[in-house]
């Protein structure tokens, strides 16, 4: 195994109240003296990453962050997880420091970029969404632009010898343990009928010379503290600070098209304050009030 | 004009009073000692070098603090919070070693905080040790005791006095990334108190005697954190009683040795997840080897250990301060009477400015003396003055927590009476907060007998 990227995103920390600022506009969120810190489910990807790492000797974890400078400190955390350098690629001020700026595809477009720059990237091991904007869609857009294997909302990974990954995903319904197989010649997937089990699917990511893109999701693993002598080498390792506009030189893309937000926020509002209850004096008023709600039959 | 006028108005007095009032009515107030300690500013050095000034610069605000600080902060305070906080309720109630989160907080660097990795130790600074002891006790003040002894108290004298030999022995195994023949960590303890003296460490009864190539110990040690779960202690016997405190010596005694054995658990107020006992010693022998540093240095080793534990205890302290805090505070924002969440009563803003204000400055103090000992100043002062202040913050802290919560505050259903009697010791151990008003007194007279 030799490169898993793992893509990080710094967002409002989830134990953090979020408040609505009207004064930035119909989409504004506060963000002044509001607590920063690495998405969970990147942390988890992060964690994955380094449990492969430990398991493949010689594969290097890369973290690489989109964002203004603040996201050092979010790629340092994840050094002192364990990952061996970080990418970070610098917004101004102005652009990401607010989420709804740049956008999954953006973020997908350079992601690719990245990919096929640093070669070798055996896999892409993503949260499979954000706490802030929740879209959920850079992993697959990777996936669709690299032209590359995708398995998403991944609750186990395992690495066969041959490079190929068996993924478990969550799914919403029972399923059916399928072997899928992305054929270079012909892509074609291969469904076969097995056991059935509650809530998860299993899906086979065959190598095929493109790194399979991977989002994680709660149940994979249970990230790590890392350990003092851990956060002391962090120091130590490398990150390559780019500026988002040299970035996207590099790679060829138009700065225009990457900033331009392919949906627009149309409007952030907090969900109406929680009503009080009814006290209701039995068990037949209760019955009665809801049927009437409509919530029982 | 200055000078005739004090020698008019105290001529009365005898010449020496007045020659010293005159020469302080005459001084310029910048040479006076308490202008130039531990206070330069950046600007005050004259040093072009960047990186003196770097290394000259105070942090004050969690802000401020390096990527890698604020990185021991966030892990320490998440850790305490998910594994400390729920359960120490349960092991104070069941005087309970809490075994698995020490083992964590071993896995995670916590136990060789400060020592080298050529021993496995996780390299950090005296700021960092004092950051992690403010969050691992804000989760659990008897987890925060276990750690500090075991780091200031038993791992400092073997770094800073022993031979290598020692440190391989006795440091190396017992940084938390190994485990005995029985699976358990290696943990150490600090033997200097003794059932006759406490505060008066230089009268120690405990008896060394040079055999050979072994020396023979006999005493009994009191007070002794970590006692039942250690594999190793520093014990600081009398090796020439002629000589006085110059006459003590400190030794690493193995406690699987013949002839050691335990008292039985003390029963305490507080910190009671950790365990507290005598060491006796009946004729056990060690290798002469076992000495740390020189013949006659005991004293001073001790003094010096303590120096560094009190930024440890004082860490431990704002921990437990700081816990009281939250908790207070996020009962008067919840509790309501006469009509209105009690925070907005005037009574109870007081009181968490109060606790507020002690809290933010015995933090300075400690940090400022943790950065001292980082910056290779001598700190001794500057320690005791935090650990004075912390030990006094936290039982202030606690006190007024509990009167927050008024009933609330006195049943175990809440942590308030927990914070208030694992406070009470922070005022006791390591140096009374008497005998830190000495050090100190001692220290600022010393330094004003110098000009004069």
């Amino acid at each position: 195994m030799r490169k898993i990227l793992v893509p990080i995103k710094r967002v409002i920390d989830y134990a953090q109240k979020i408040r609505v600022d009207s004064s930035k506009g119909p989409q504004g969120v506060q963000l002044k003296n509001v607590k920063m810190s690495m998405n969970p489910f990147c942390e988890i990807a992060v964690e994955e990453a380094i449990q492969l790492k430990e398991k493949n000797k010689g594969a290097e974890v890369v973290a690489i962050s989109v964002g203004p400078k603040q996201c050092t400190e979010t790629i340092r955390t994840a050094l002192a997880m364990g990952a061996d350098r970080g990418i970070h690629i610098e917004t101004k001020p102005d652009v990401r420091g607010d989420y709804v700026d740049l956008q999954p595809w953006a973020i997908a477009s350079l992601l690719k970029g990245v990919v096929e720059k640093e070669d070798a990237v055996d896999l892409v091991l993503l949260g499979k969404q954000s706490i802030d904007s929740d879209c959920g869609q850079t992993g697959p857009l990777l996936a669709g632009l690299l032209n590359a294997p995708q398995a998403t909302f991944a609750a186990n990974i395992e690495r066969g010898d041959d490079g190929s990954f068996t993924v478990e995903r969550e799914t919403d319904t029972e399923s059916v343990l399928i072997s899928l197989s992305n054929n270079k010649s012909a892509p074609s997937f291969t469904w076969q009928n097995s056991t059935t089990t509650l809530g998860t699917e299993t899906i086979k990511l065959n190598a095929c010379g493109k790194p399979a893109v991977i989002t994680c999701d709660l149940r994979l693993n249970t990230p790590r503290y890392p350990t003092m002598p851990n956060i002391m080498k962090a120091k130590k390792k490398p990150v390559n600070t780019i500026s988002l506009e040299d970035m996207v030189k590099e790679l060829g893309l138009d700065l225009d098209e990457v900033l331009t937000p392919q949906n627009e926020v149309v409007e952030v509002y907090e969900p109406p304050p929680r009503k009080e209850g009814e006290t209701v004096g039995s068990i037949d008023e209760l019955l009665g009030k809801l049927k009437e709600k409509g919530l029982v039959a | 004009m200055r000078l005739s006028l004090a020698r008019r108005f105290h001529s009365k007095l005898g010449a020496p009073a007045a020659a010293t009032r005159a020469a302080i009515a005459s001084s310029n107030y910048s040479t006076l000692p308490s202008h130039n300690r531990g206070t330069t500013t950046p600007a005050q050095h004259h040093s072009s070098n960047l990186s003196s000034l770097l290394s000259s610069r105070k942090y004050t605000t969690y802000s401020q603090l390096p990527s890698e600080h604020q990185m021991v902060y966030e892990m320490c305070r998440k850790f305490a919070e998910e594994e400390l906080m729920p359960n120490a309720g349960k092991w104070d109630q069941k005087h309970e070693f809490p075994t698995d989160a020490v083992d964590k907080l071993a896995e995670l660097g916590l136990m060789g905080i400060n020592c080298s990795s050529d021993h496995n130790g996780s390299e950090l600074d005296a700021l960092s040790y004092a950051i992690a002891m403010e969050e691992i006790s804000r989760g659990c003040a008897s987890v925060g005791v276990i750690m500090s002894a075991h780091n200031s108290l038993y791992l400092y004298p073997i770094d800073a006095f022993g031979s290598d030999d020692l440190k391989e022995r006795y440091i190396t195994p017992y940084t938390g990334h190994e485990r005995d023949e029985n699976g358990r960590l290696n943990i150490g303890c600090f033997g200097l108190s003794e059932p006759g003296n406490g505060s008066d460490a230089g009268a120690a009864s405990t008896t060394a005697k040079d055999d050979g190539d072994e020396w023979i110990i006999n005493g009994t040690k009191a007070w002794i954190t970590n006692a039942h779960e250690a594999s190793a202690a520093i014990v600081f016997a009398t090796t020439d009683k002629s000589l006085k405190h110059k006459g003590i010596s400190a030794f690493v005694v193995p406690m699987n040795a013949p002839g050691f054995s335990l008292g039985a658990k003390e029963d305490k107020l507080g910190i009671r997840a950790s365990s507290t006992s005598n060491l006796i010693m009946e004729n056990v022998r060690i290798p002469k080897s076992n000495l740390i540093g020189q013949p006659g240095e005991g004293f001073k080793i001790a003094m010096q250990t303590l120096d560094g534990g009190r930024i440890g205890v004082a860490g431990q302290a704002l921990g437990i301060a700081s816990a009281s805090i939250d908790c207070a505070v996020k009962y008067a924002l919840e509790r309501n009477a006469f009509g209105k969440p009690i925070a907005q009563l005037q009574s109870i803003q007081n009181k968490i400015s109060q606790m507020t204000v002690a809290r933010d400055s015995a933090r300075l103090l400690t940090w400022r003396a943790a950065q001292m000992k980082d910056n290779g100043e001598k700190y001794t002062r500057e320690a005791a003055m935090a650990k004075l202040a912390a030990s006094e913050a936290a039982t202030m802290c606690a006190h007024q927590a509990i009167q927050i919560l008024g009933g609330m505050g006195y049943v175990t259903e809440m942590p308030a009476e927990r914070y208030y009697r694992d406070a009470r010791i922070t005022e006791i151990y390591e140096g009374t907060s008497e005998v830190q008003h000495l050090v100190i007194a001692g220290d600022v007279l010393k330094e004003y007998k110098q000009l004069y």
